[in-house]
């Protein structure tokens, strides 16, 4: 009696870890996939990041919406010397 | 009939009963086993692929185009994976109906649409690359007939920065232009094909077994380009352009100490991200592709030849005629008129006529041998397609005025690569160094070493000679020289300015009031760390290479020097946009 309830636990723990493990397959194929989708979001957001570092982008930024433009001489408080022509 | 005989007879029936079922039993058991045993055992090999075709299913895993990268490791171009709609034709039942749902998120005409999704056909293509709002858009209308397919997309993240340089690629991921073409075979993507189970609904599995290779990029490049120092010549270069209503432009900057491009620029700009919408002859990239008549820049290349050949040394005098010599039937012209001049002088004030005389005394032979010593006539192998070799007829065929044209930069074509290659050879005491496009390419695998261009160098002039000639293009690009407009504040620079006139394709000869305008040069002359080279095509006004491409040069080292740790001595360095006018 006790080797047919050992082997009936068994059996069932068997089973119980292959639920387990189809279940967890289920889960690492999606999460797989999920990487596979981040990697790619990733390579998007490197080429914005990158996109909105362009310099004449930032020149036109500040330059057309914050109005700035680079120092003349005559705002210059120190060191800069004034050019001959 | 007696009860004991009656059940002798039931029993009789009972036993037949039994033995049929168990007969019908056997029979059935038996058919199973034997057609367990024929699937198997006989079709064994059939059935197992089977049921693998339905556990088992492939997953392309993309192996993206190889990044270019410039010299700091900042992406010039990427590719991404973008999706793109396509339809099955056979399963769309009211192309009208799909039409009009597509149309609020693809934003395309309702008929365009419609008419497309009316064929029968099994594969159609709806719209290439999608945002990722559109193809969200689109899953959630999850509309029969339409499937949402991964490509993947070129990107120029900073848009027209070197664009004709980079070139770009085709739909199938090919490059067709620039960088892109001329290492297309380490960047090409690819595909990898690996098996993964699913279920029977389809789903995707993992069983244990090795998960699939995640998405990675092929081979990259670095360049040698310095995105900064891109941005500040083609920042110049605009500048210039528009100010002289000029007709277009090119800047280029070499590391004087490796002959490495650090900047290629070409006006007007070409943004690859948008190809299409430009005319192709924008796609170019002229300072390779192209050949101009340098003007007087070019005498610098005749001093040398003269101080090589012991012709003339830097004190030798020319009478250079009070600005007006008929030679060979043609007349020849200075802009300014000058009497006699030392060889400096003849450079420092770029006199034709002393150039002509000069050259005459040198030979056309020797002239022509030193001119190709300094890589005219002949691709540098900077590594970029469709590099031009110029125009440089053989000396045998010169006739006698074309000597004299030749010396100060009239009747010979060159490339703005070729021009600041000679020019760097001044800069390397005599050196000639192959230009440069390409630092690295990431995990060389040694395919294409046969390919890419080595450092191939050659001396063409001693140091003594070059040190001469540098001497020189400091008087001309000194106080009173021609190239007064090329010297930042705090540095001393050796260069020299060219004014060319325009061939006229219609007319034989050349166009009246058009130039090309030229400045070529290194800095800090004493100790060269960049040698750059400008030429503005077709300026309005006075279009004199002194004045229109000289402050192109003065602006680009003023802010790239301090940046690259050369910092003027006794001076502050340029502030960002402070630039010099000309006007």
């Amino acid at each position: 009696l006790l080797l047919s309830v050992l082997l009936l636990v068994l059996g069932l723990s068997r089973v119980w870890l292959q639920v387990g493990q189809v279940e967890s397959g289920y889960r690492v194929a999606a999460m797989h996939e999920e990487y596979r989708e981040l990697l790619g979001v990733h390579r998007k957001l490197v080429v914005e990041w990158n996109r909105l570092q362009d310099p004449h982008y930032l020149e036109k930024l500040a330059r057309e919406n914050l109005n700035l433009h680079p120092p003349r001489d005559c705002e210059l408080f120190a060191g800069g010397r004034k050019r001959g022509n | 009939m007696t009860r004991a005989a009656a059940a002798e007879k039931w029993n009789k029936r009972l036993r037949v009963g039994s033995g049929a079922i168990g007969a019908v039993l056997a029979l059935a058991l038996a058919a199973v086993v034997v057609r367990a045993f024929w699937l198997q055992v006989v079709e064994h090999r059939d059935w197992k692929a089977r049921a693998e075709a339905q556990r088992r299913t492939r997953l392309q895993v993309p192996a993206y185009r190889g990044s270019i990268r410039d010299l700091s490791g900042k992406p010039l171009a990427v590719s991404i994976p973008q999706y793109s709609l396509c339809a099955d034709g056979s399963k769309i039942d009211d192309p009208a109906a799909t039409a009009k749902r597509l149309h609020p998120v693809l934003g395309a005409d309702v008929h365009d649409l419609r008419d497309k999704l009316v064929s029968k056909r099994r594969f159609i293509w709806i719209k290439h690359y999608l945002s990722d709002r559109q193809a969200s858009a689109l899953r959630d209308l999850s509309l029969p007939g339409l499937y949402l397919i991964r490509e993947y997309r070129r990107y120029y993240p900073y848009r027209q920065m070197a664009g004709q340089v980079l070139g770009f690629v085709g739909l199938d991921g090919k490059g067709l232009e620039g960088v892109e073409r001329a290492y297309d075979e380490v960047l090409q993507q690819d595909v990898l094909s690996v098996g993964v189970r699913r279920d029977g609904g389809r789903k995707r599995l993992w069983r244990g077994e090795s998960l699939p290779p995640s998405p990675e990029e092929r081979s990259g490049l670095r360049t040698t380009l310095d995105l900064f120092v891109q941005y500040l010549s083609e920042r110049e270069l605009e500048a210039a352009v528009r100010e002289w209503e000029a007709k277009s432009g090119q800047v280029i900057v070499l590391d004087a100490r490796t002959s490495e491009v650090l900047a290629l620029a070409n006006w007007p700009f070409f943004d690859p991200n948008r190809f299409r919408r430009y005319n192709p002859a924008a796609w170019r990239n002229r300072a390779v592709t192209d050949a101009f008549e340098p003007g007087s820049a070019f005498k610098v290349f005749l001093a040398a030849a003269l101080l090589e050949t012991g012709t003339a040394d830097p004190e030798t005098r020319v009478f250079c005629e009070d600005g007006r010599f008929r030679y060979a039937g043609h007349t020849i012209n200075d802009v300014h008129p000058h009497g006699w001049l030392t060889l400096t002088d003849m450079l420092r004030y770029s006199s034709n006529i002393g150039a002509a005389k000069l050259a005459e005394k040198l030979g056309a032979e020797r002239y022509h041998r030193f001119i190709r010593d300094f890589g005219f006539g002949e691709e540098t192998g900077i590594g970029l397609p469709g590099e031009a070799s110029g125009i440089l007829r053989p000396w045998r065929a010169w006739q006698n005025v074309d000597l004299a044209s030749a010396a100060f930069g009239q009747g010979v074509g060159v490339t703005l690569v070729q021009l600041a290659a000679a020019t760097n050879c001044i800069a390397n005491d005599g050196i000639w160094r192959r230009p440069r496009i390409l630092r690295e390419i990431d995990g060389e695998t040694g395919r294409l070493k046969a390919g890419r261009p080595d450092a191939g160098e050659r001396r063409v002039i001693a140091p003594e000679t070059a040190r001469w000639v540098r001497d020189m293009m400091m008087a001309a690009a000194g106080e009173d020289g021609t190239g007064s407009a090329s010297a930042p504040e705090g540095y001393r620079v050796a260069g020299k300015t060219g004014t060319a006139q325009v061939a006229d394709s219609k007319a034989a000869g050349y166009a009246e009031n058009l130039n090309t305008s030229v400045f070529t040069g290194f800095i800090p002359a004493e100790n060269p760390r960049l040698v750059i080279t400008v030429v503005i095509h077709e300026p309005k006004g006075r279009g004199f290479g002194g004045v229109v491409a000289a402050p192109v040069f003065c602006n680009i080292a003023a802010e790239a020097l301090p940046y690259l740790g050369v910092f003027p001595s006794g001076g502050t360095a340029r502030l960002a946009g402070n630039r010099v006018k000309t006007h």
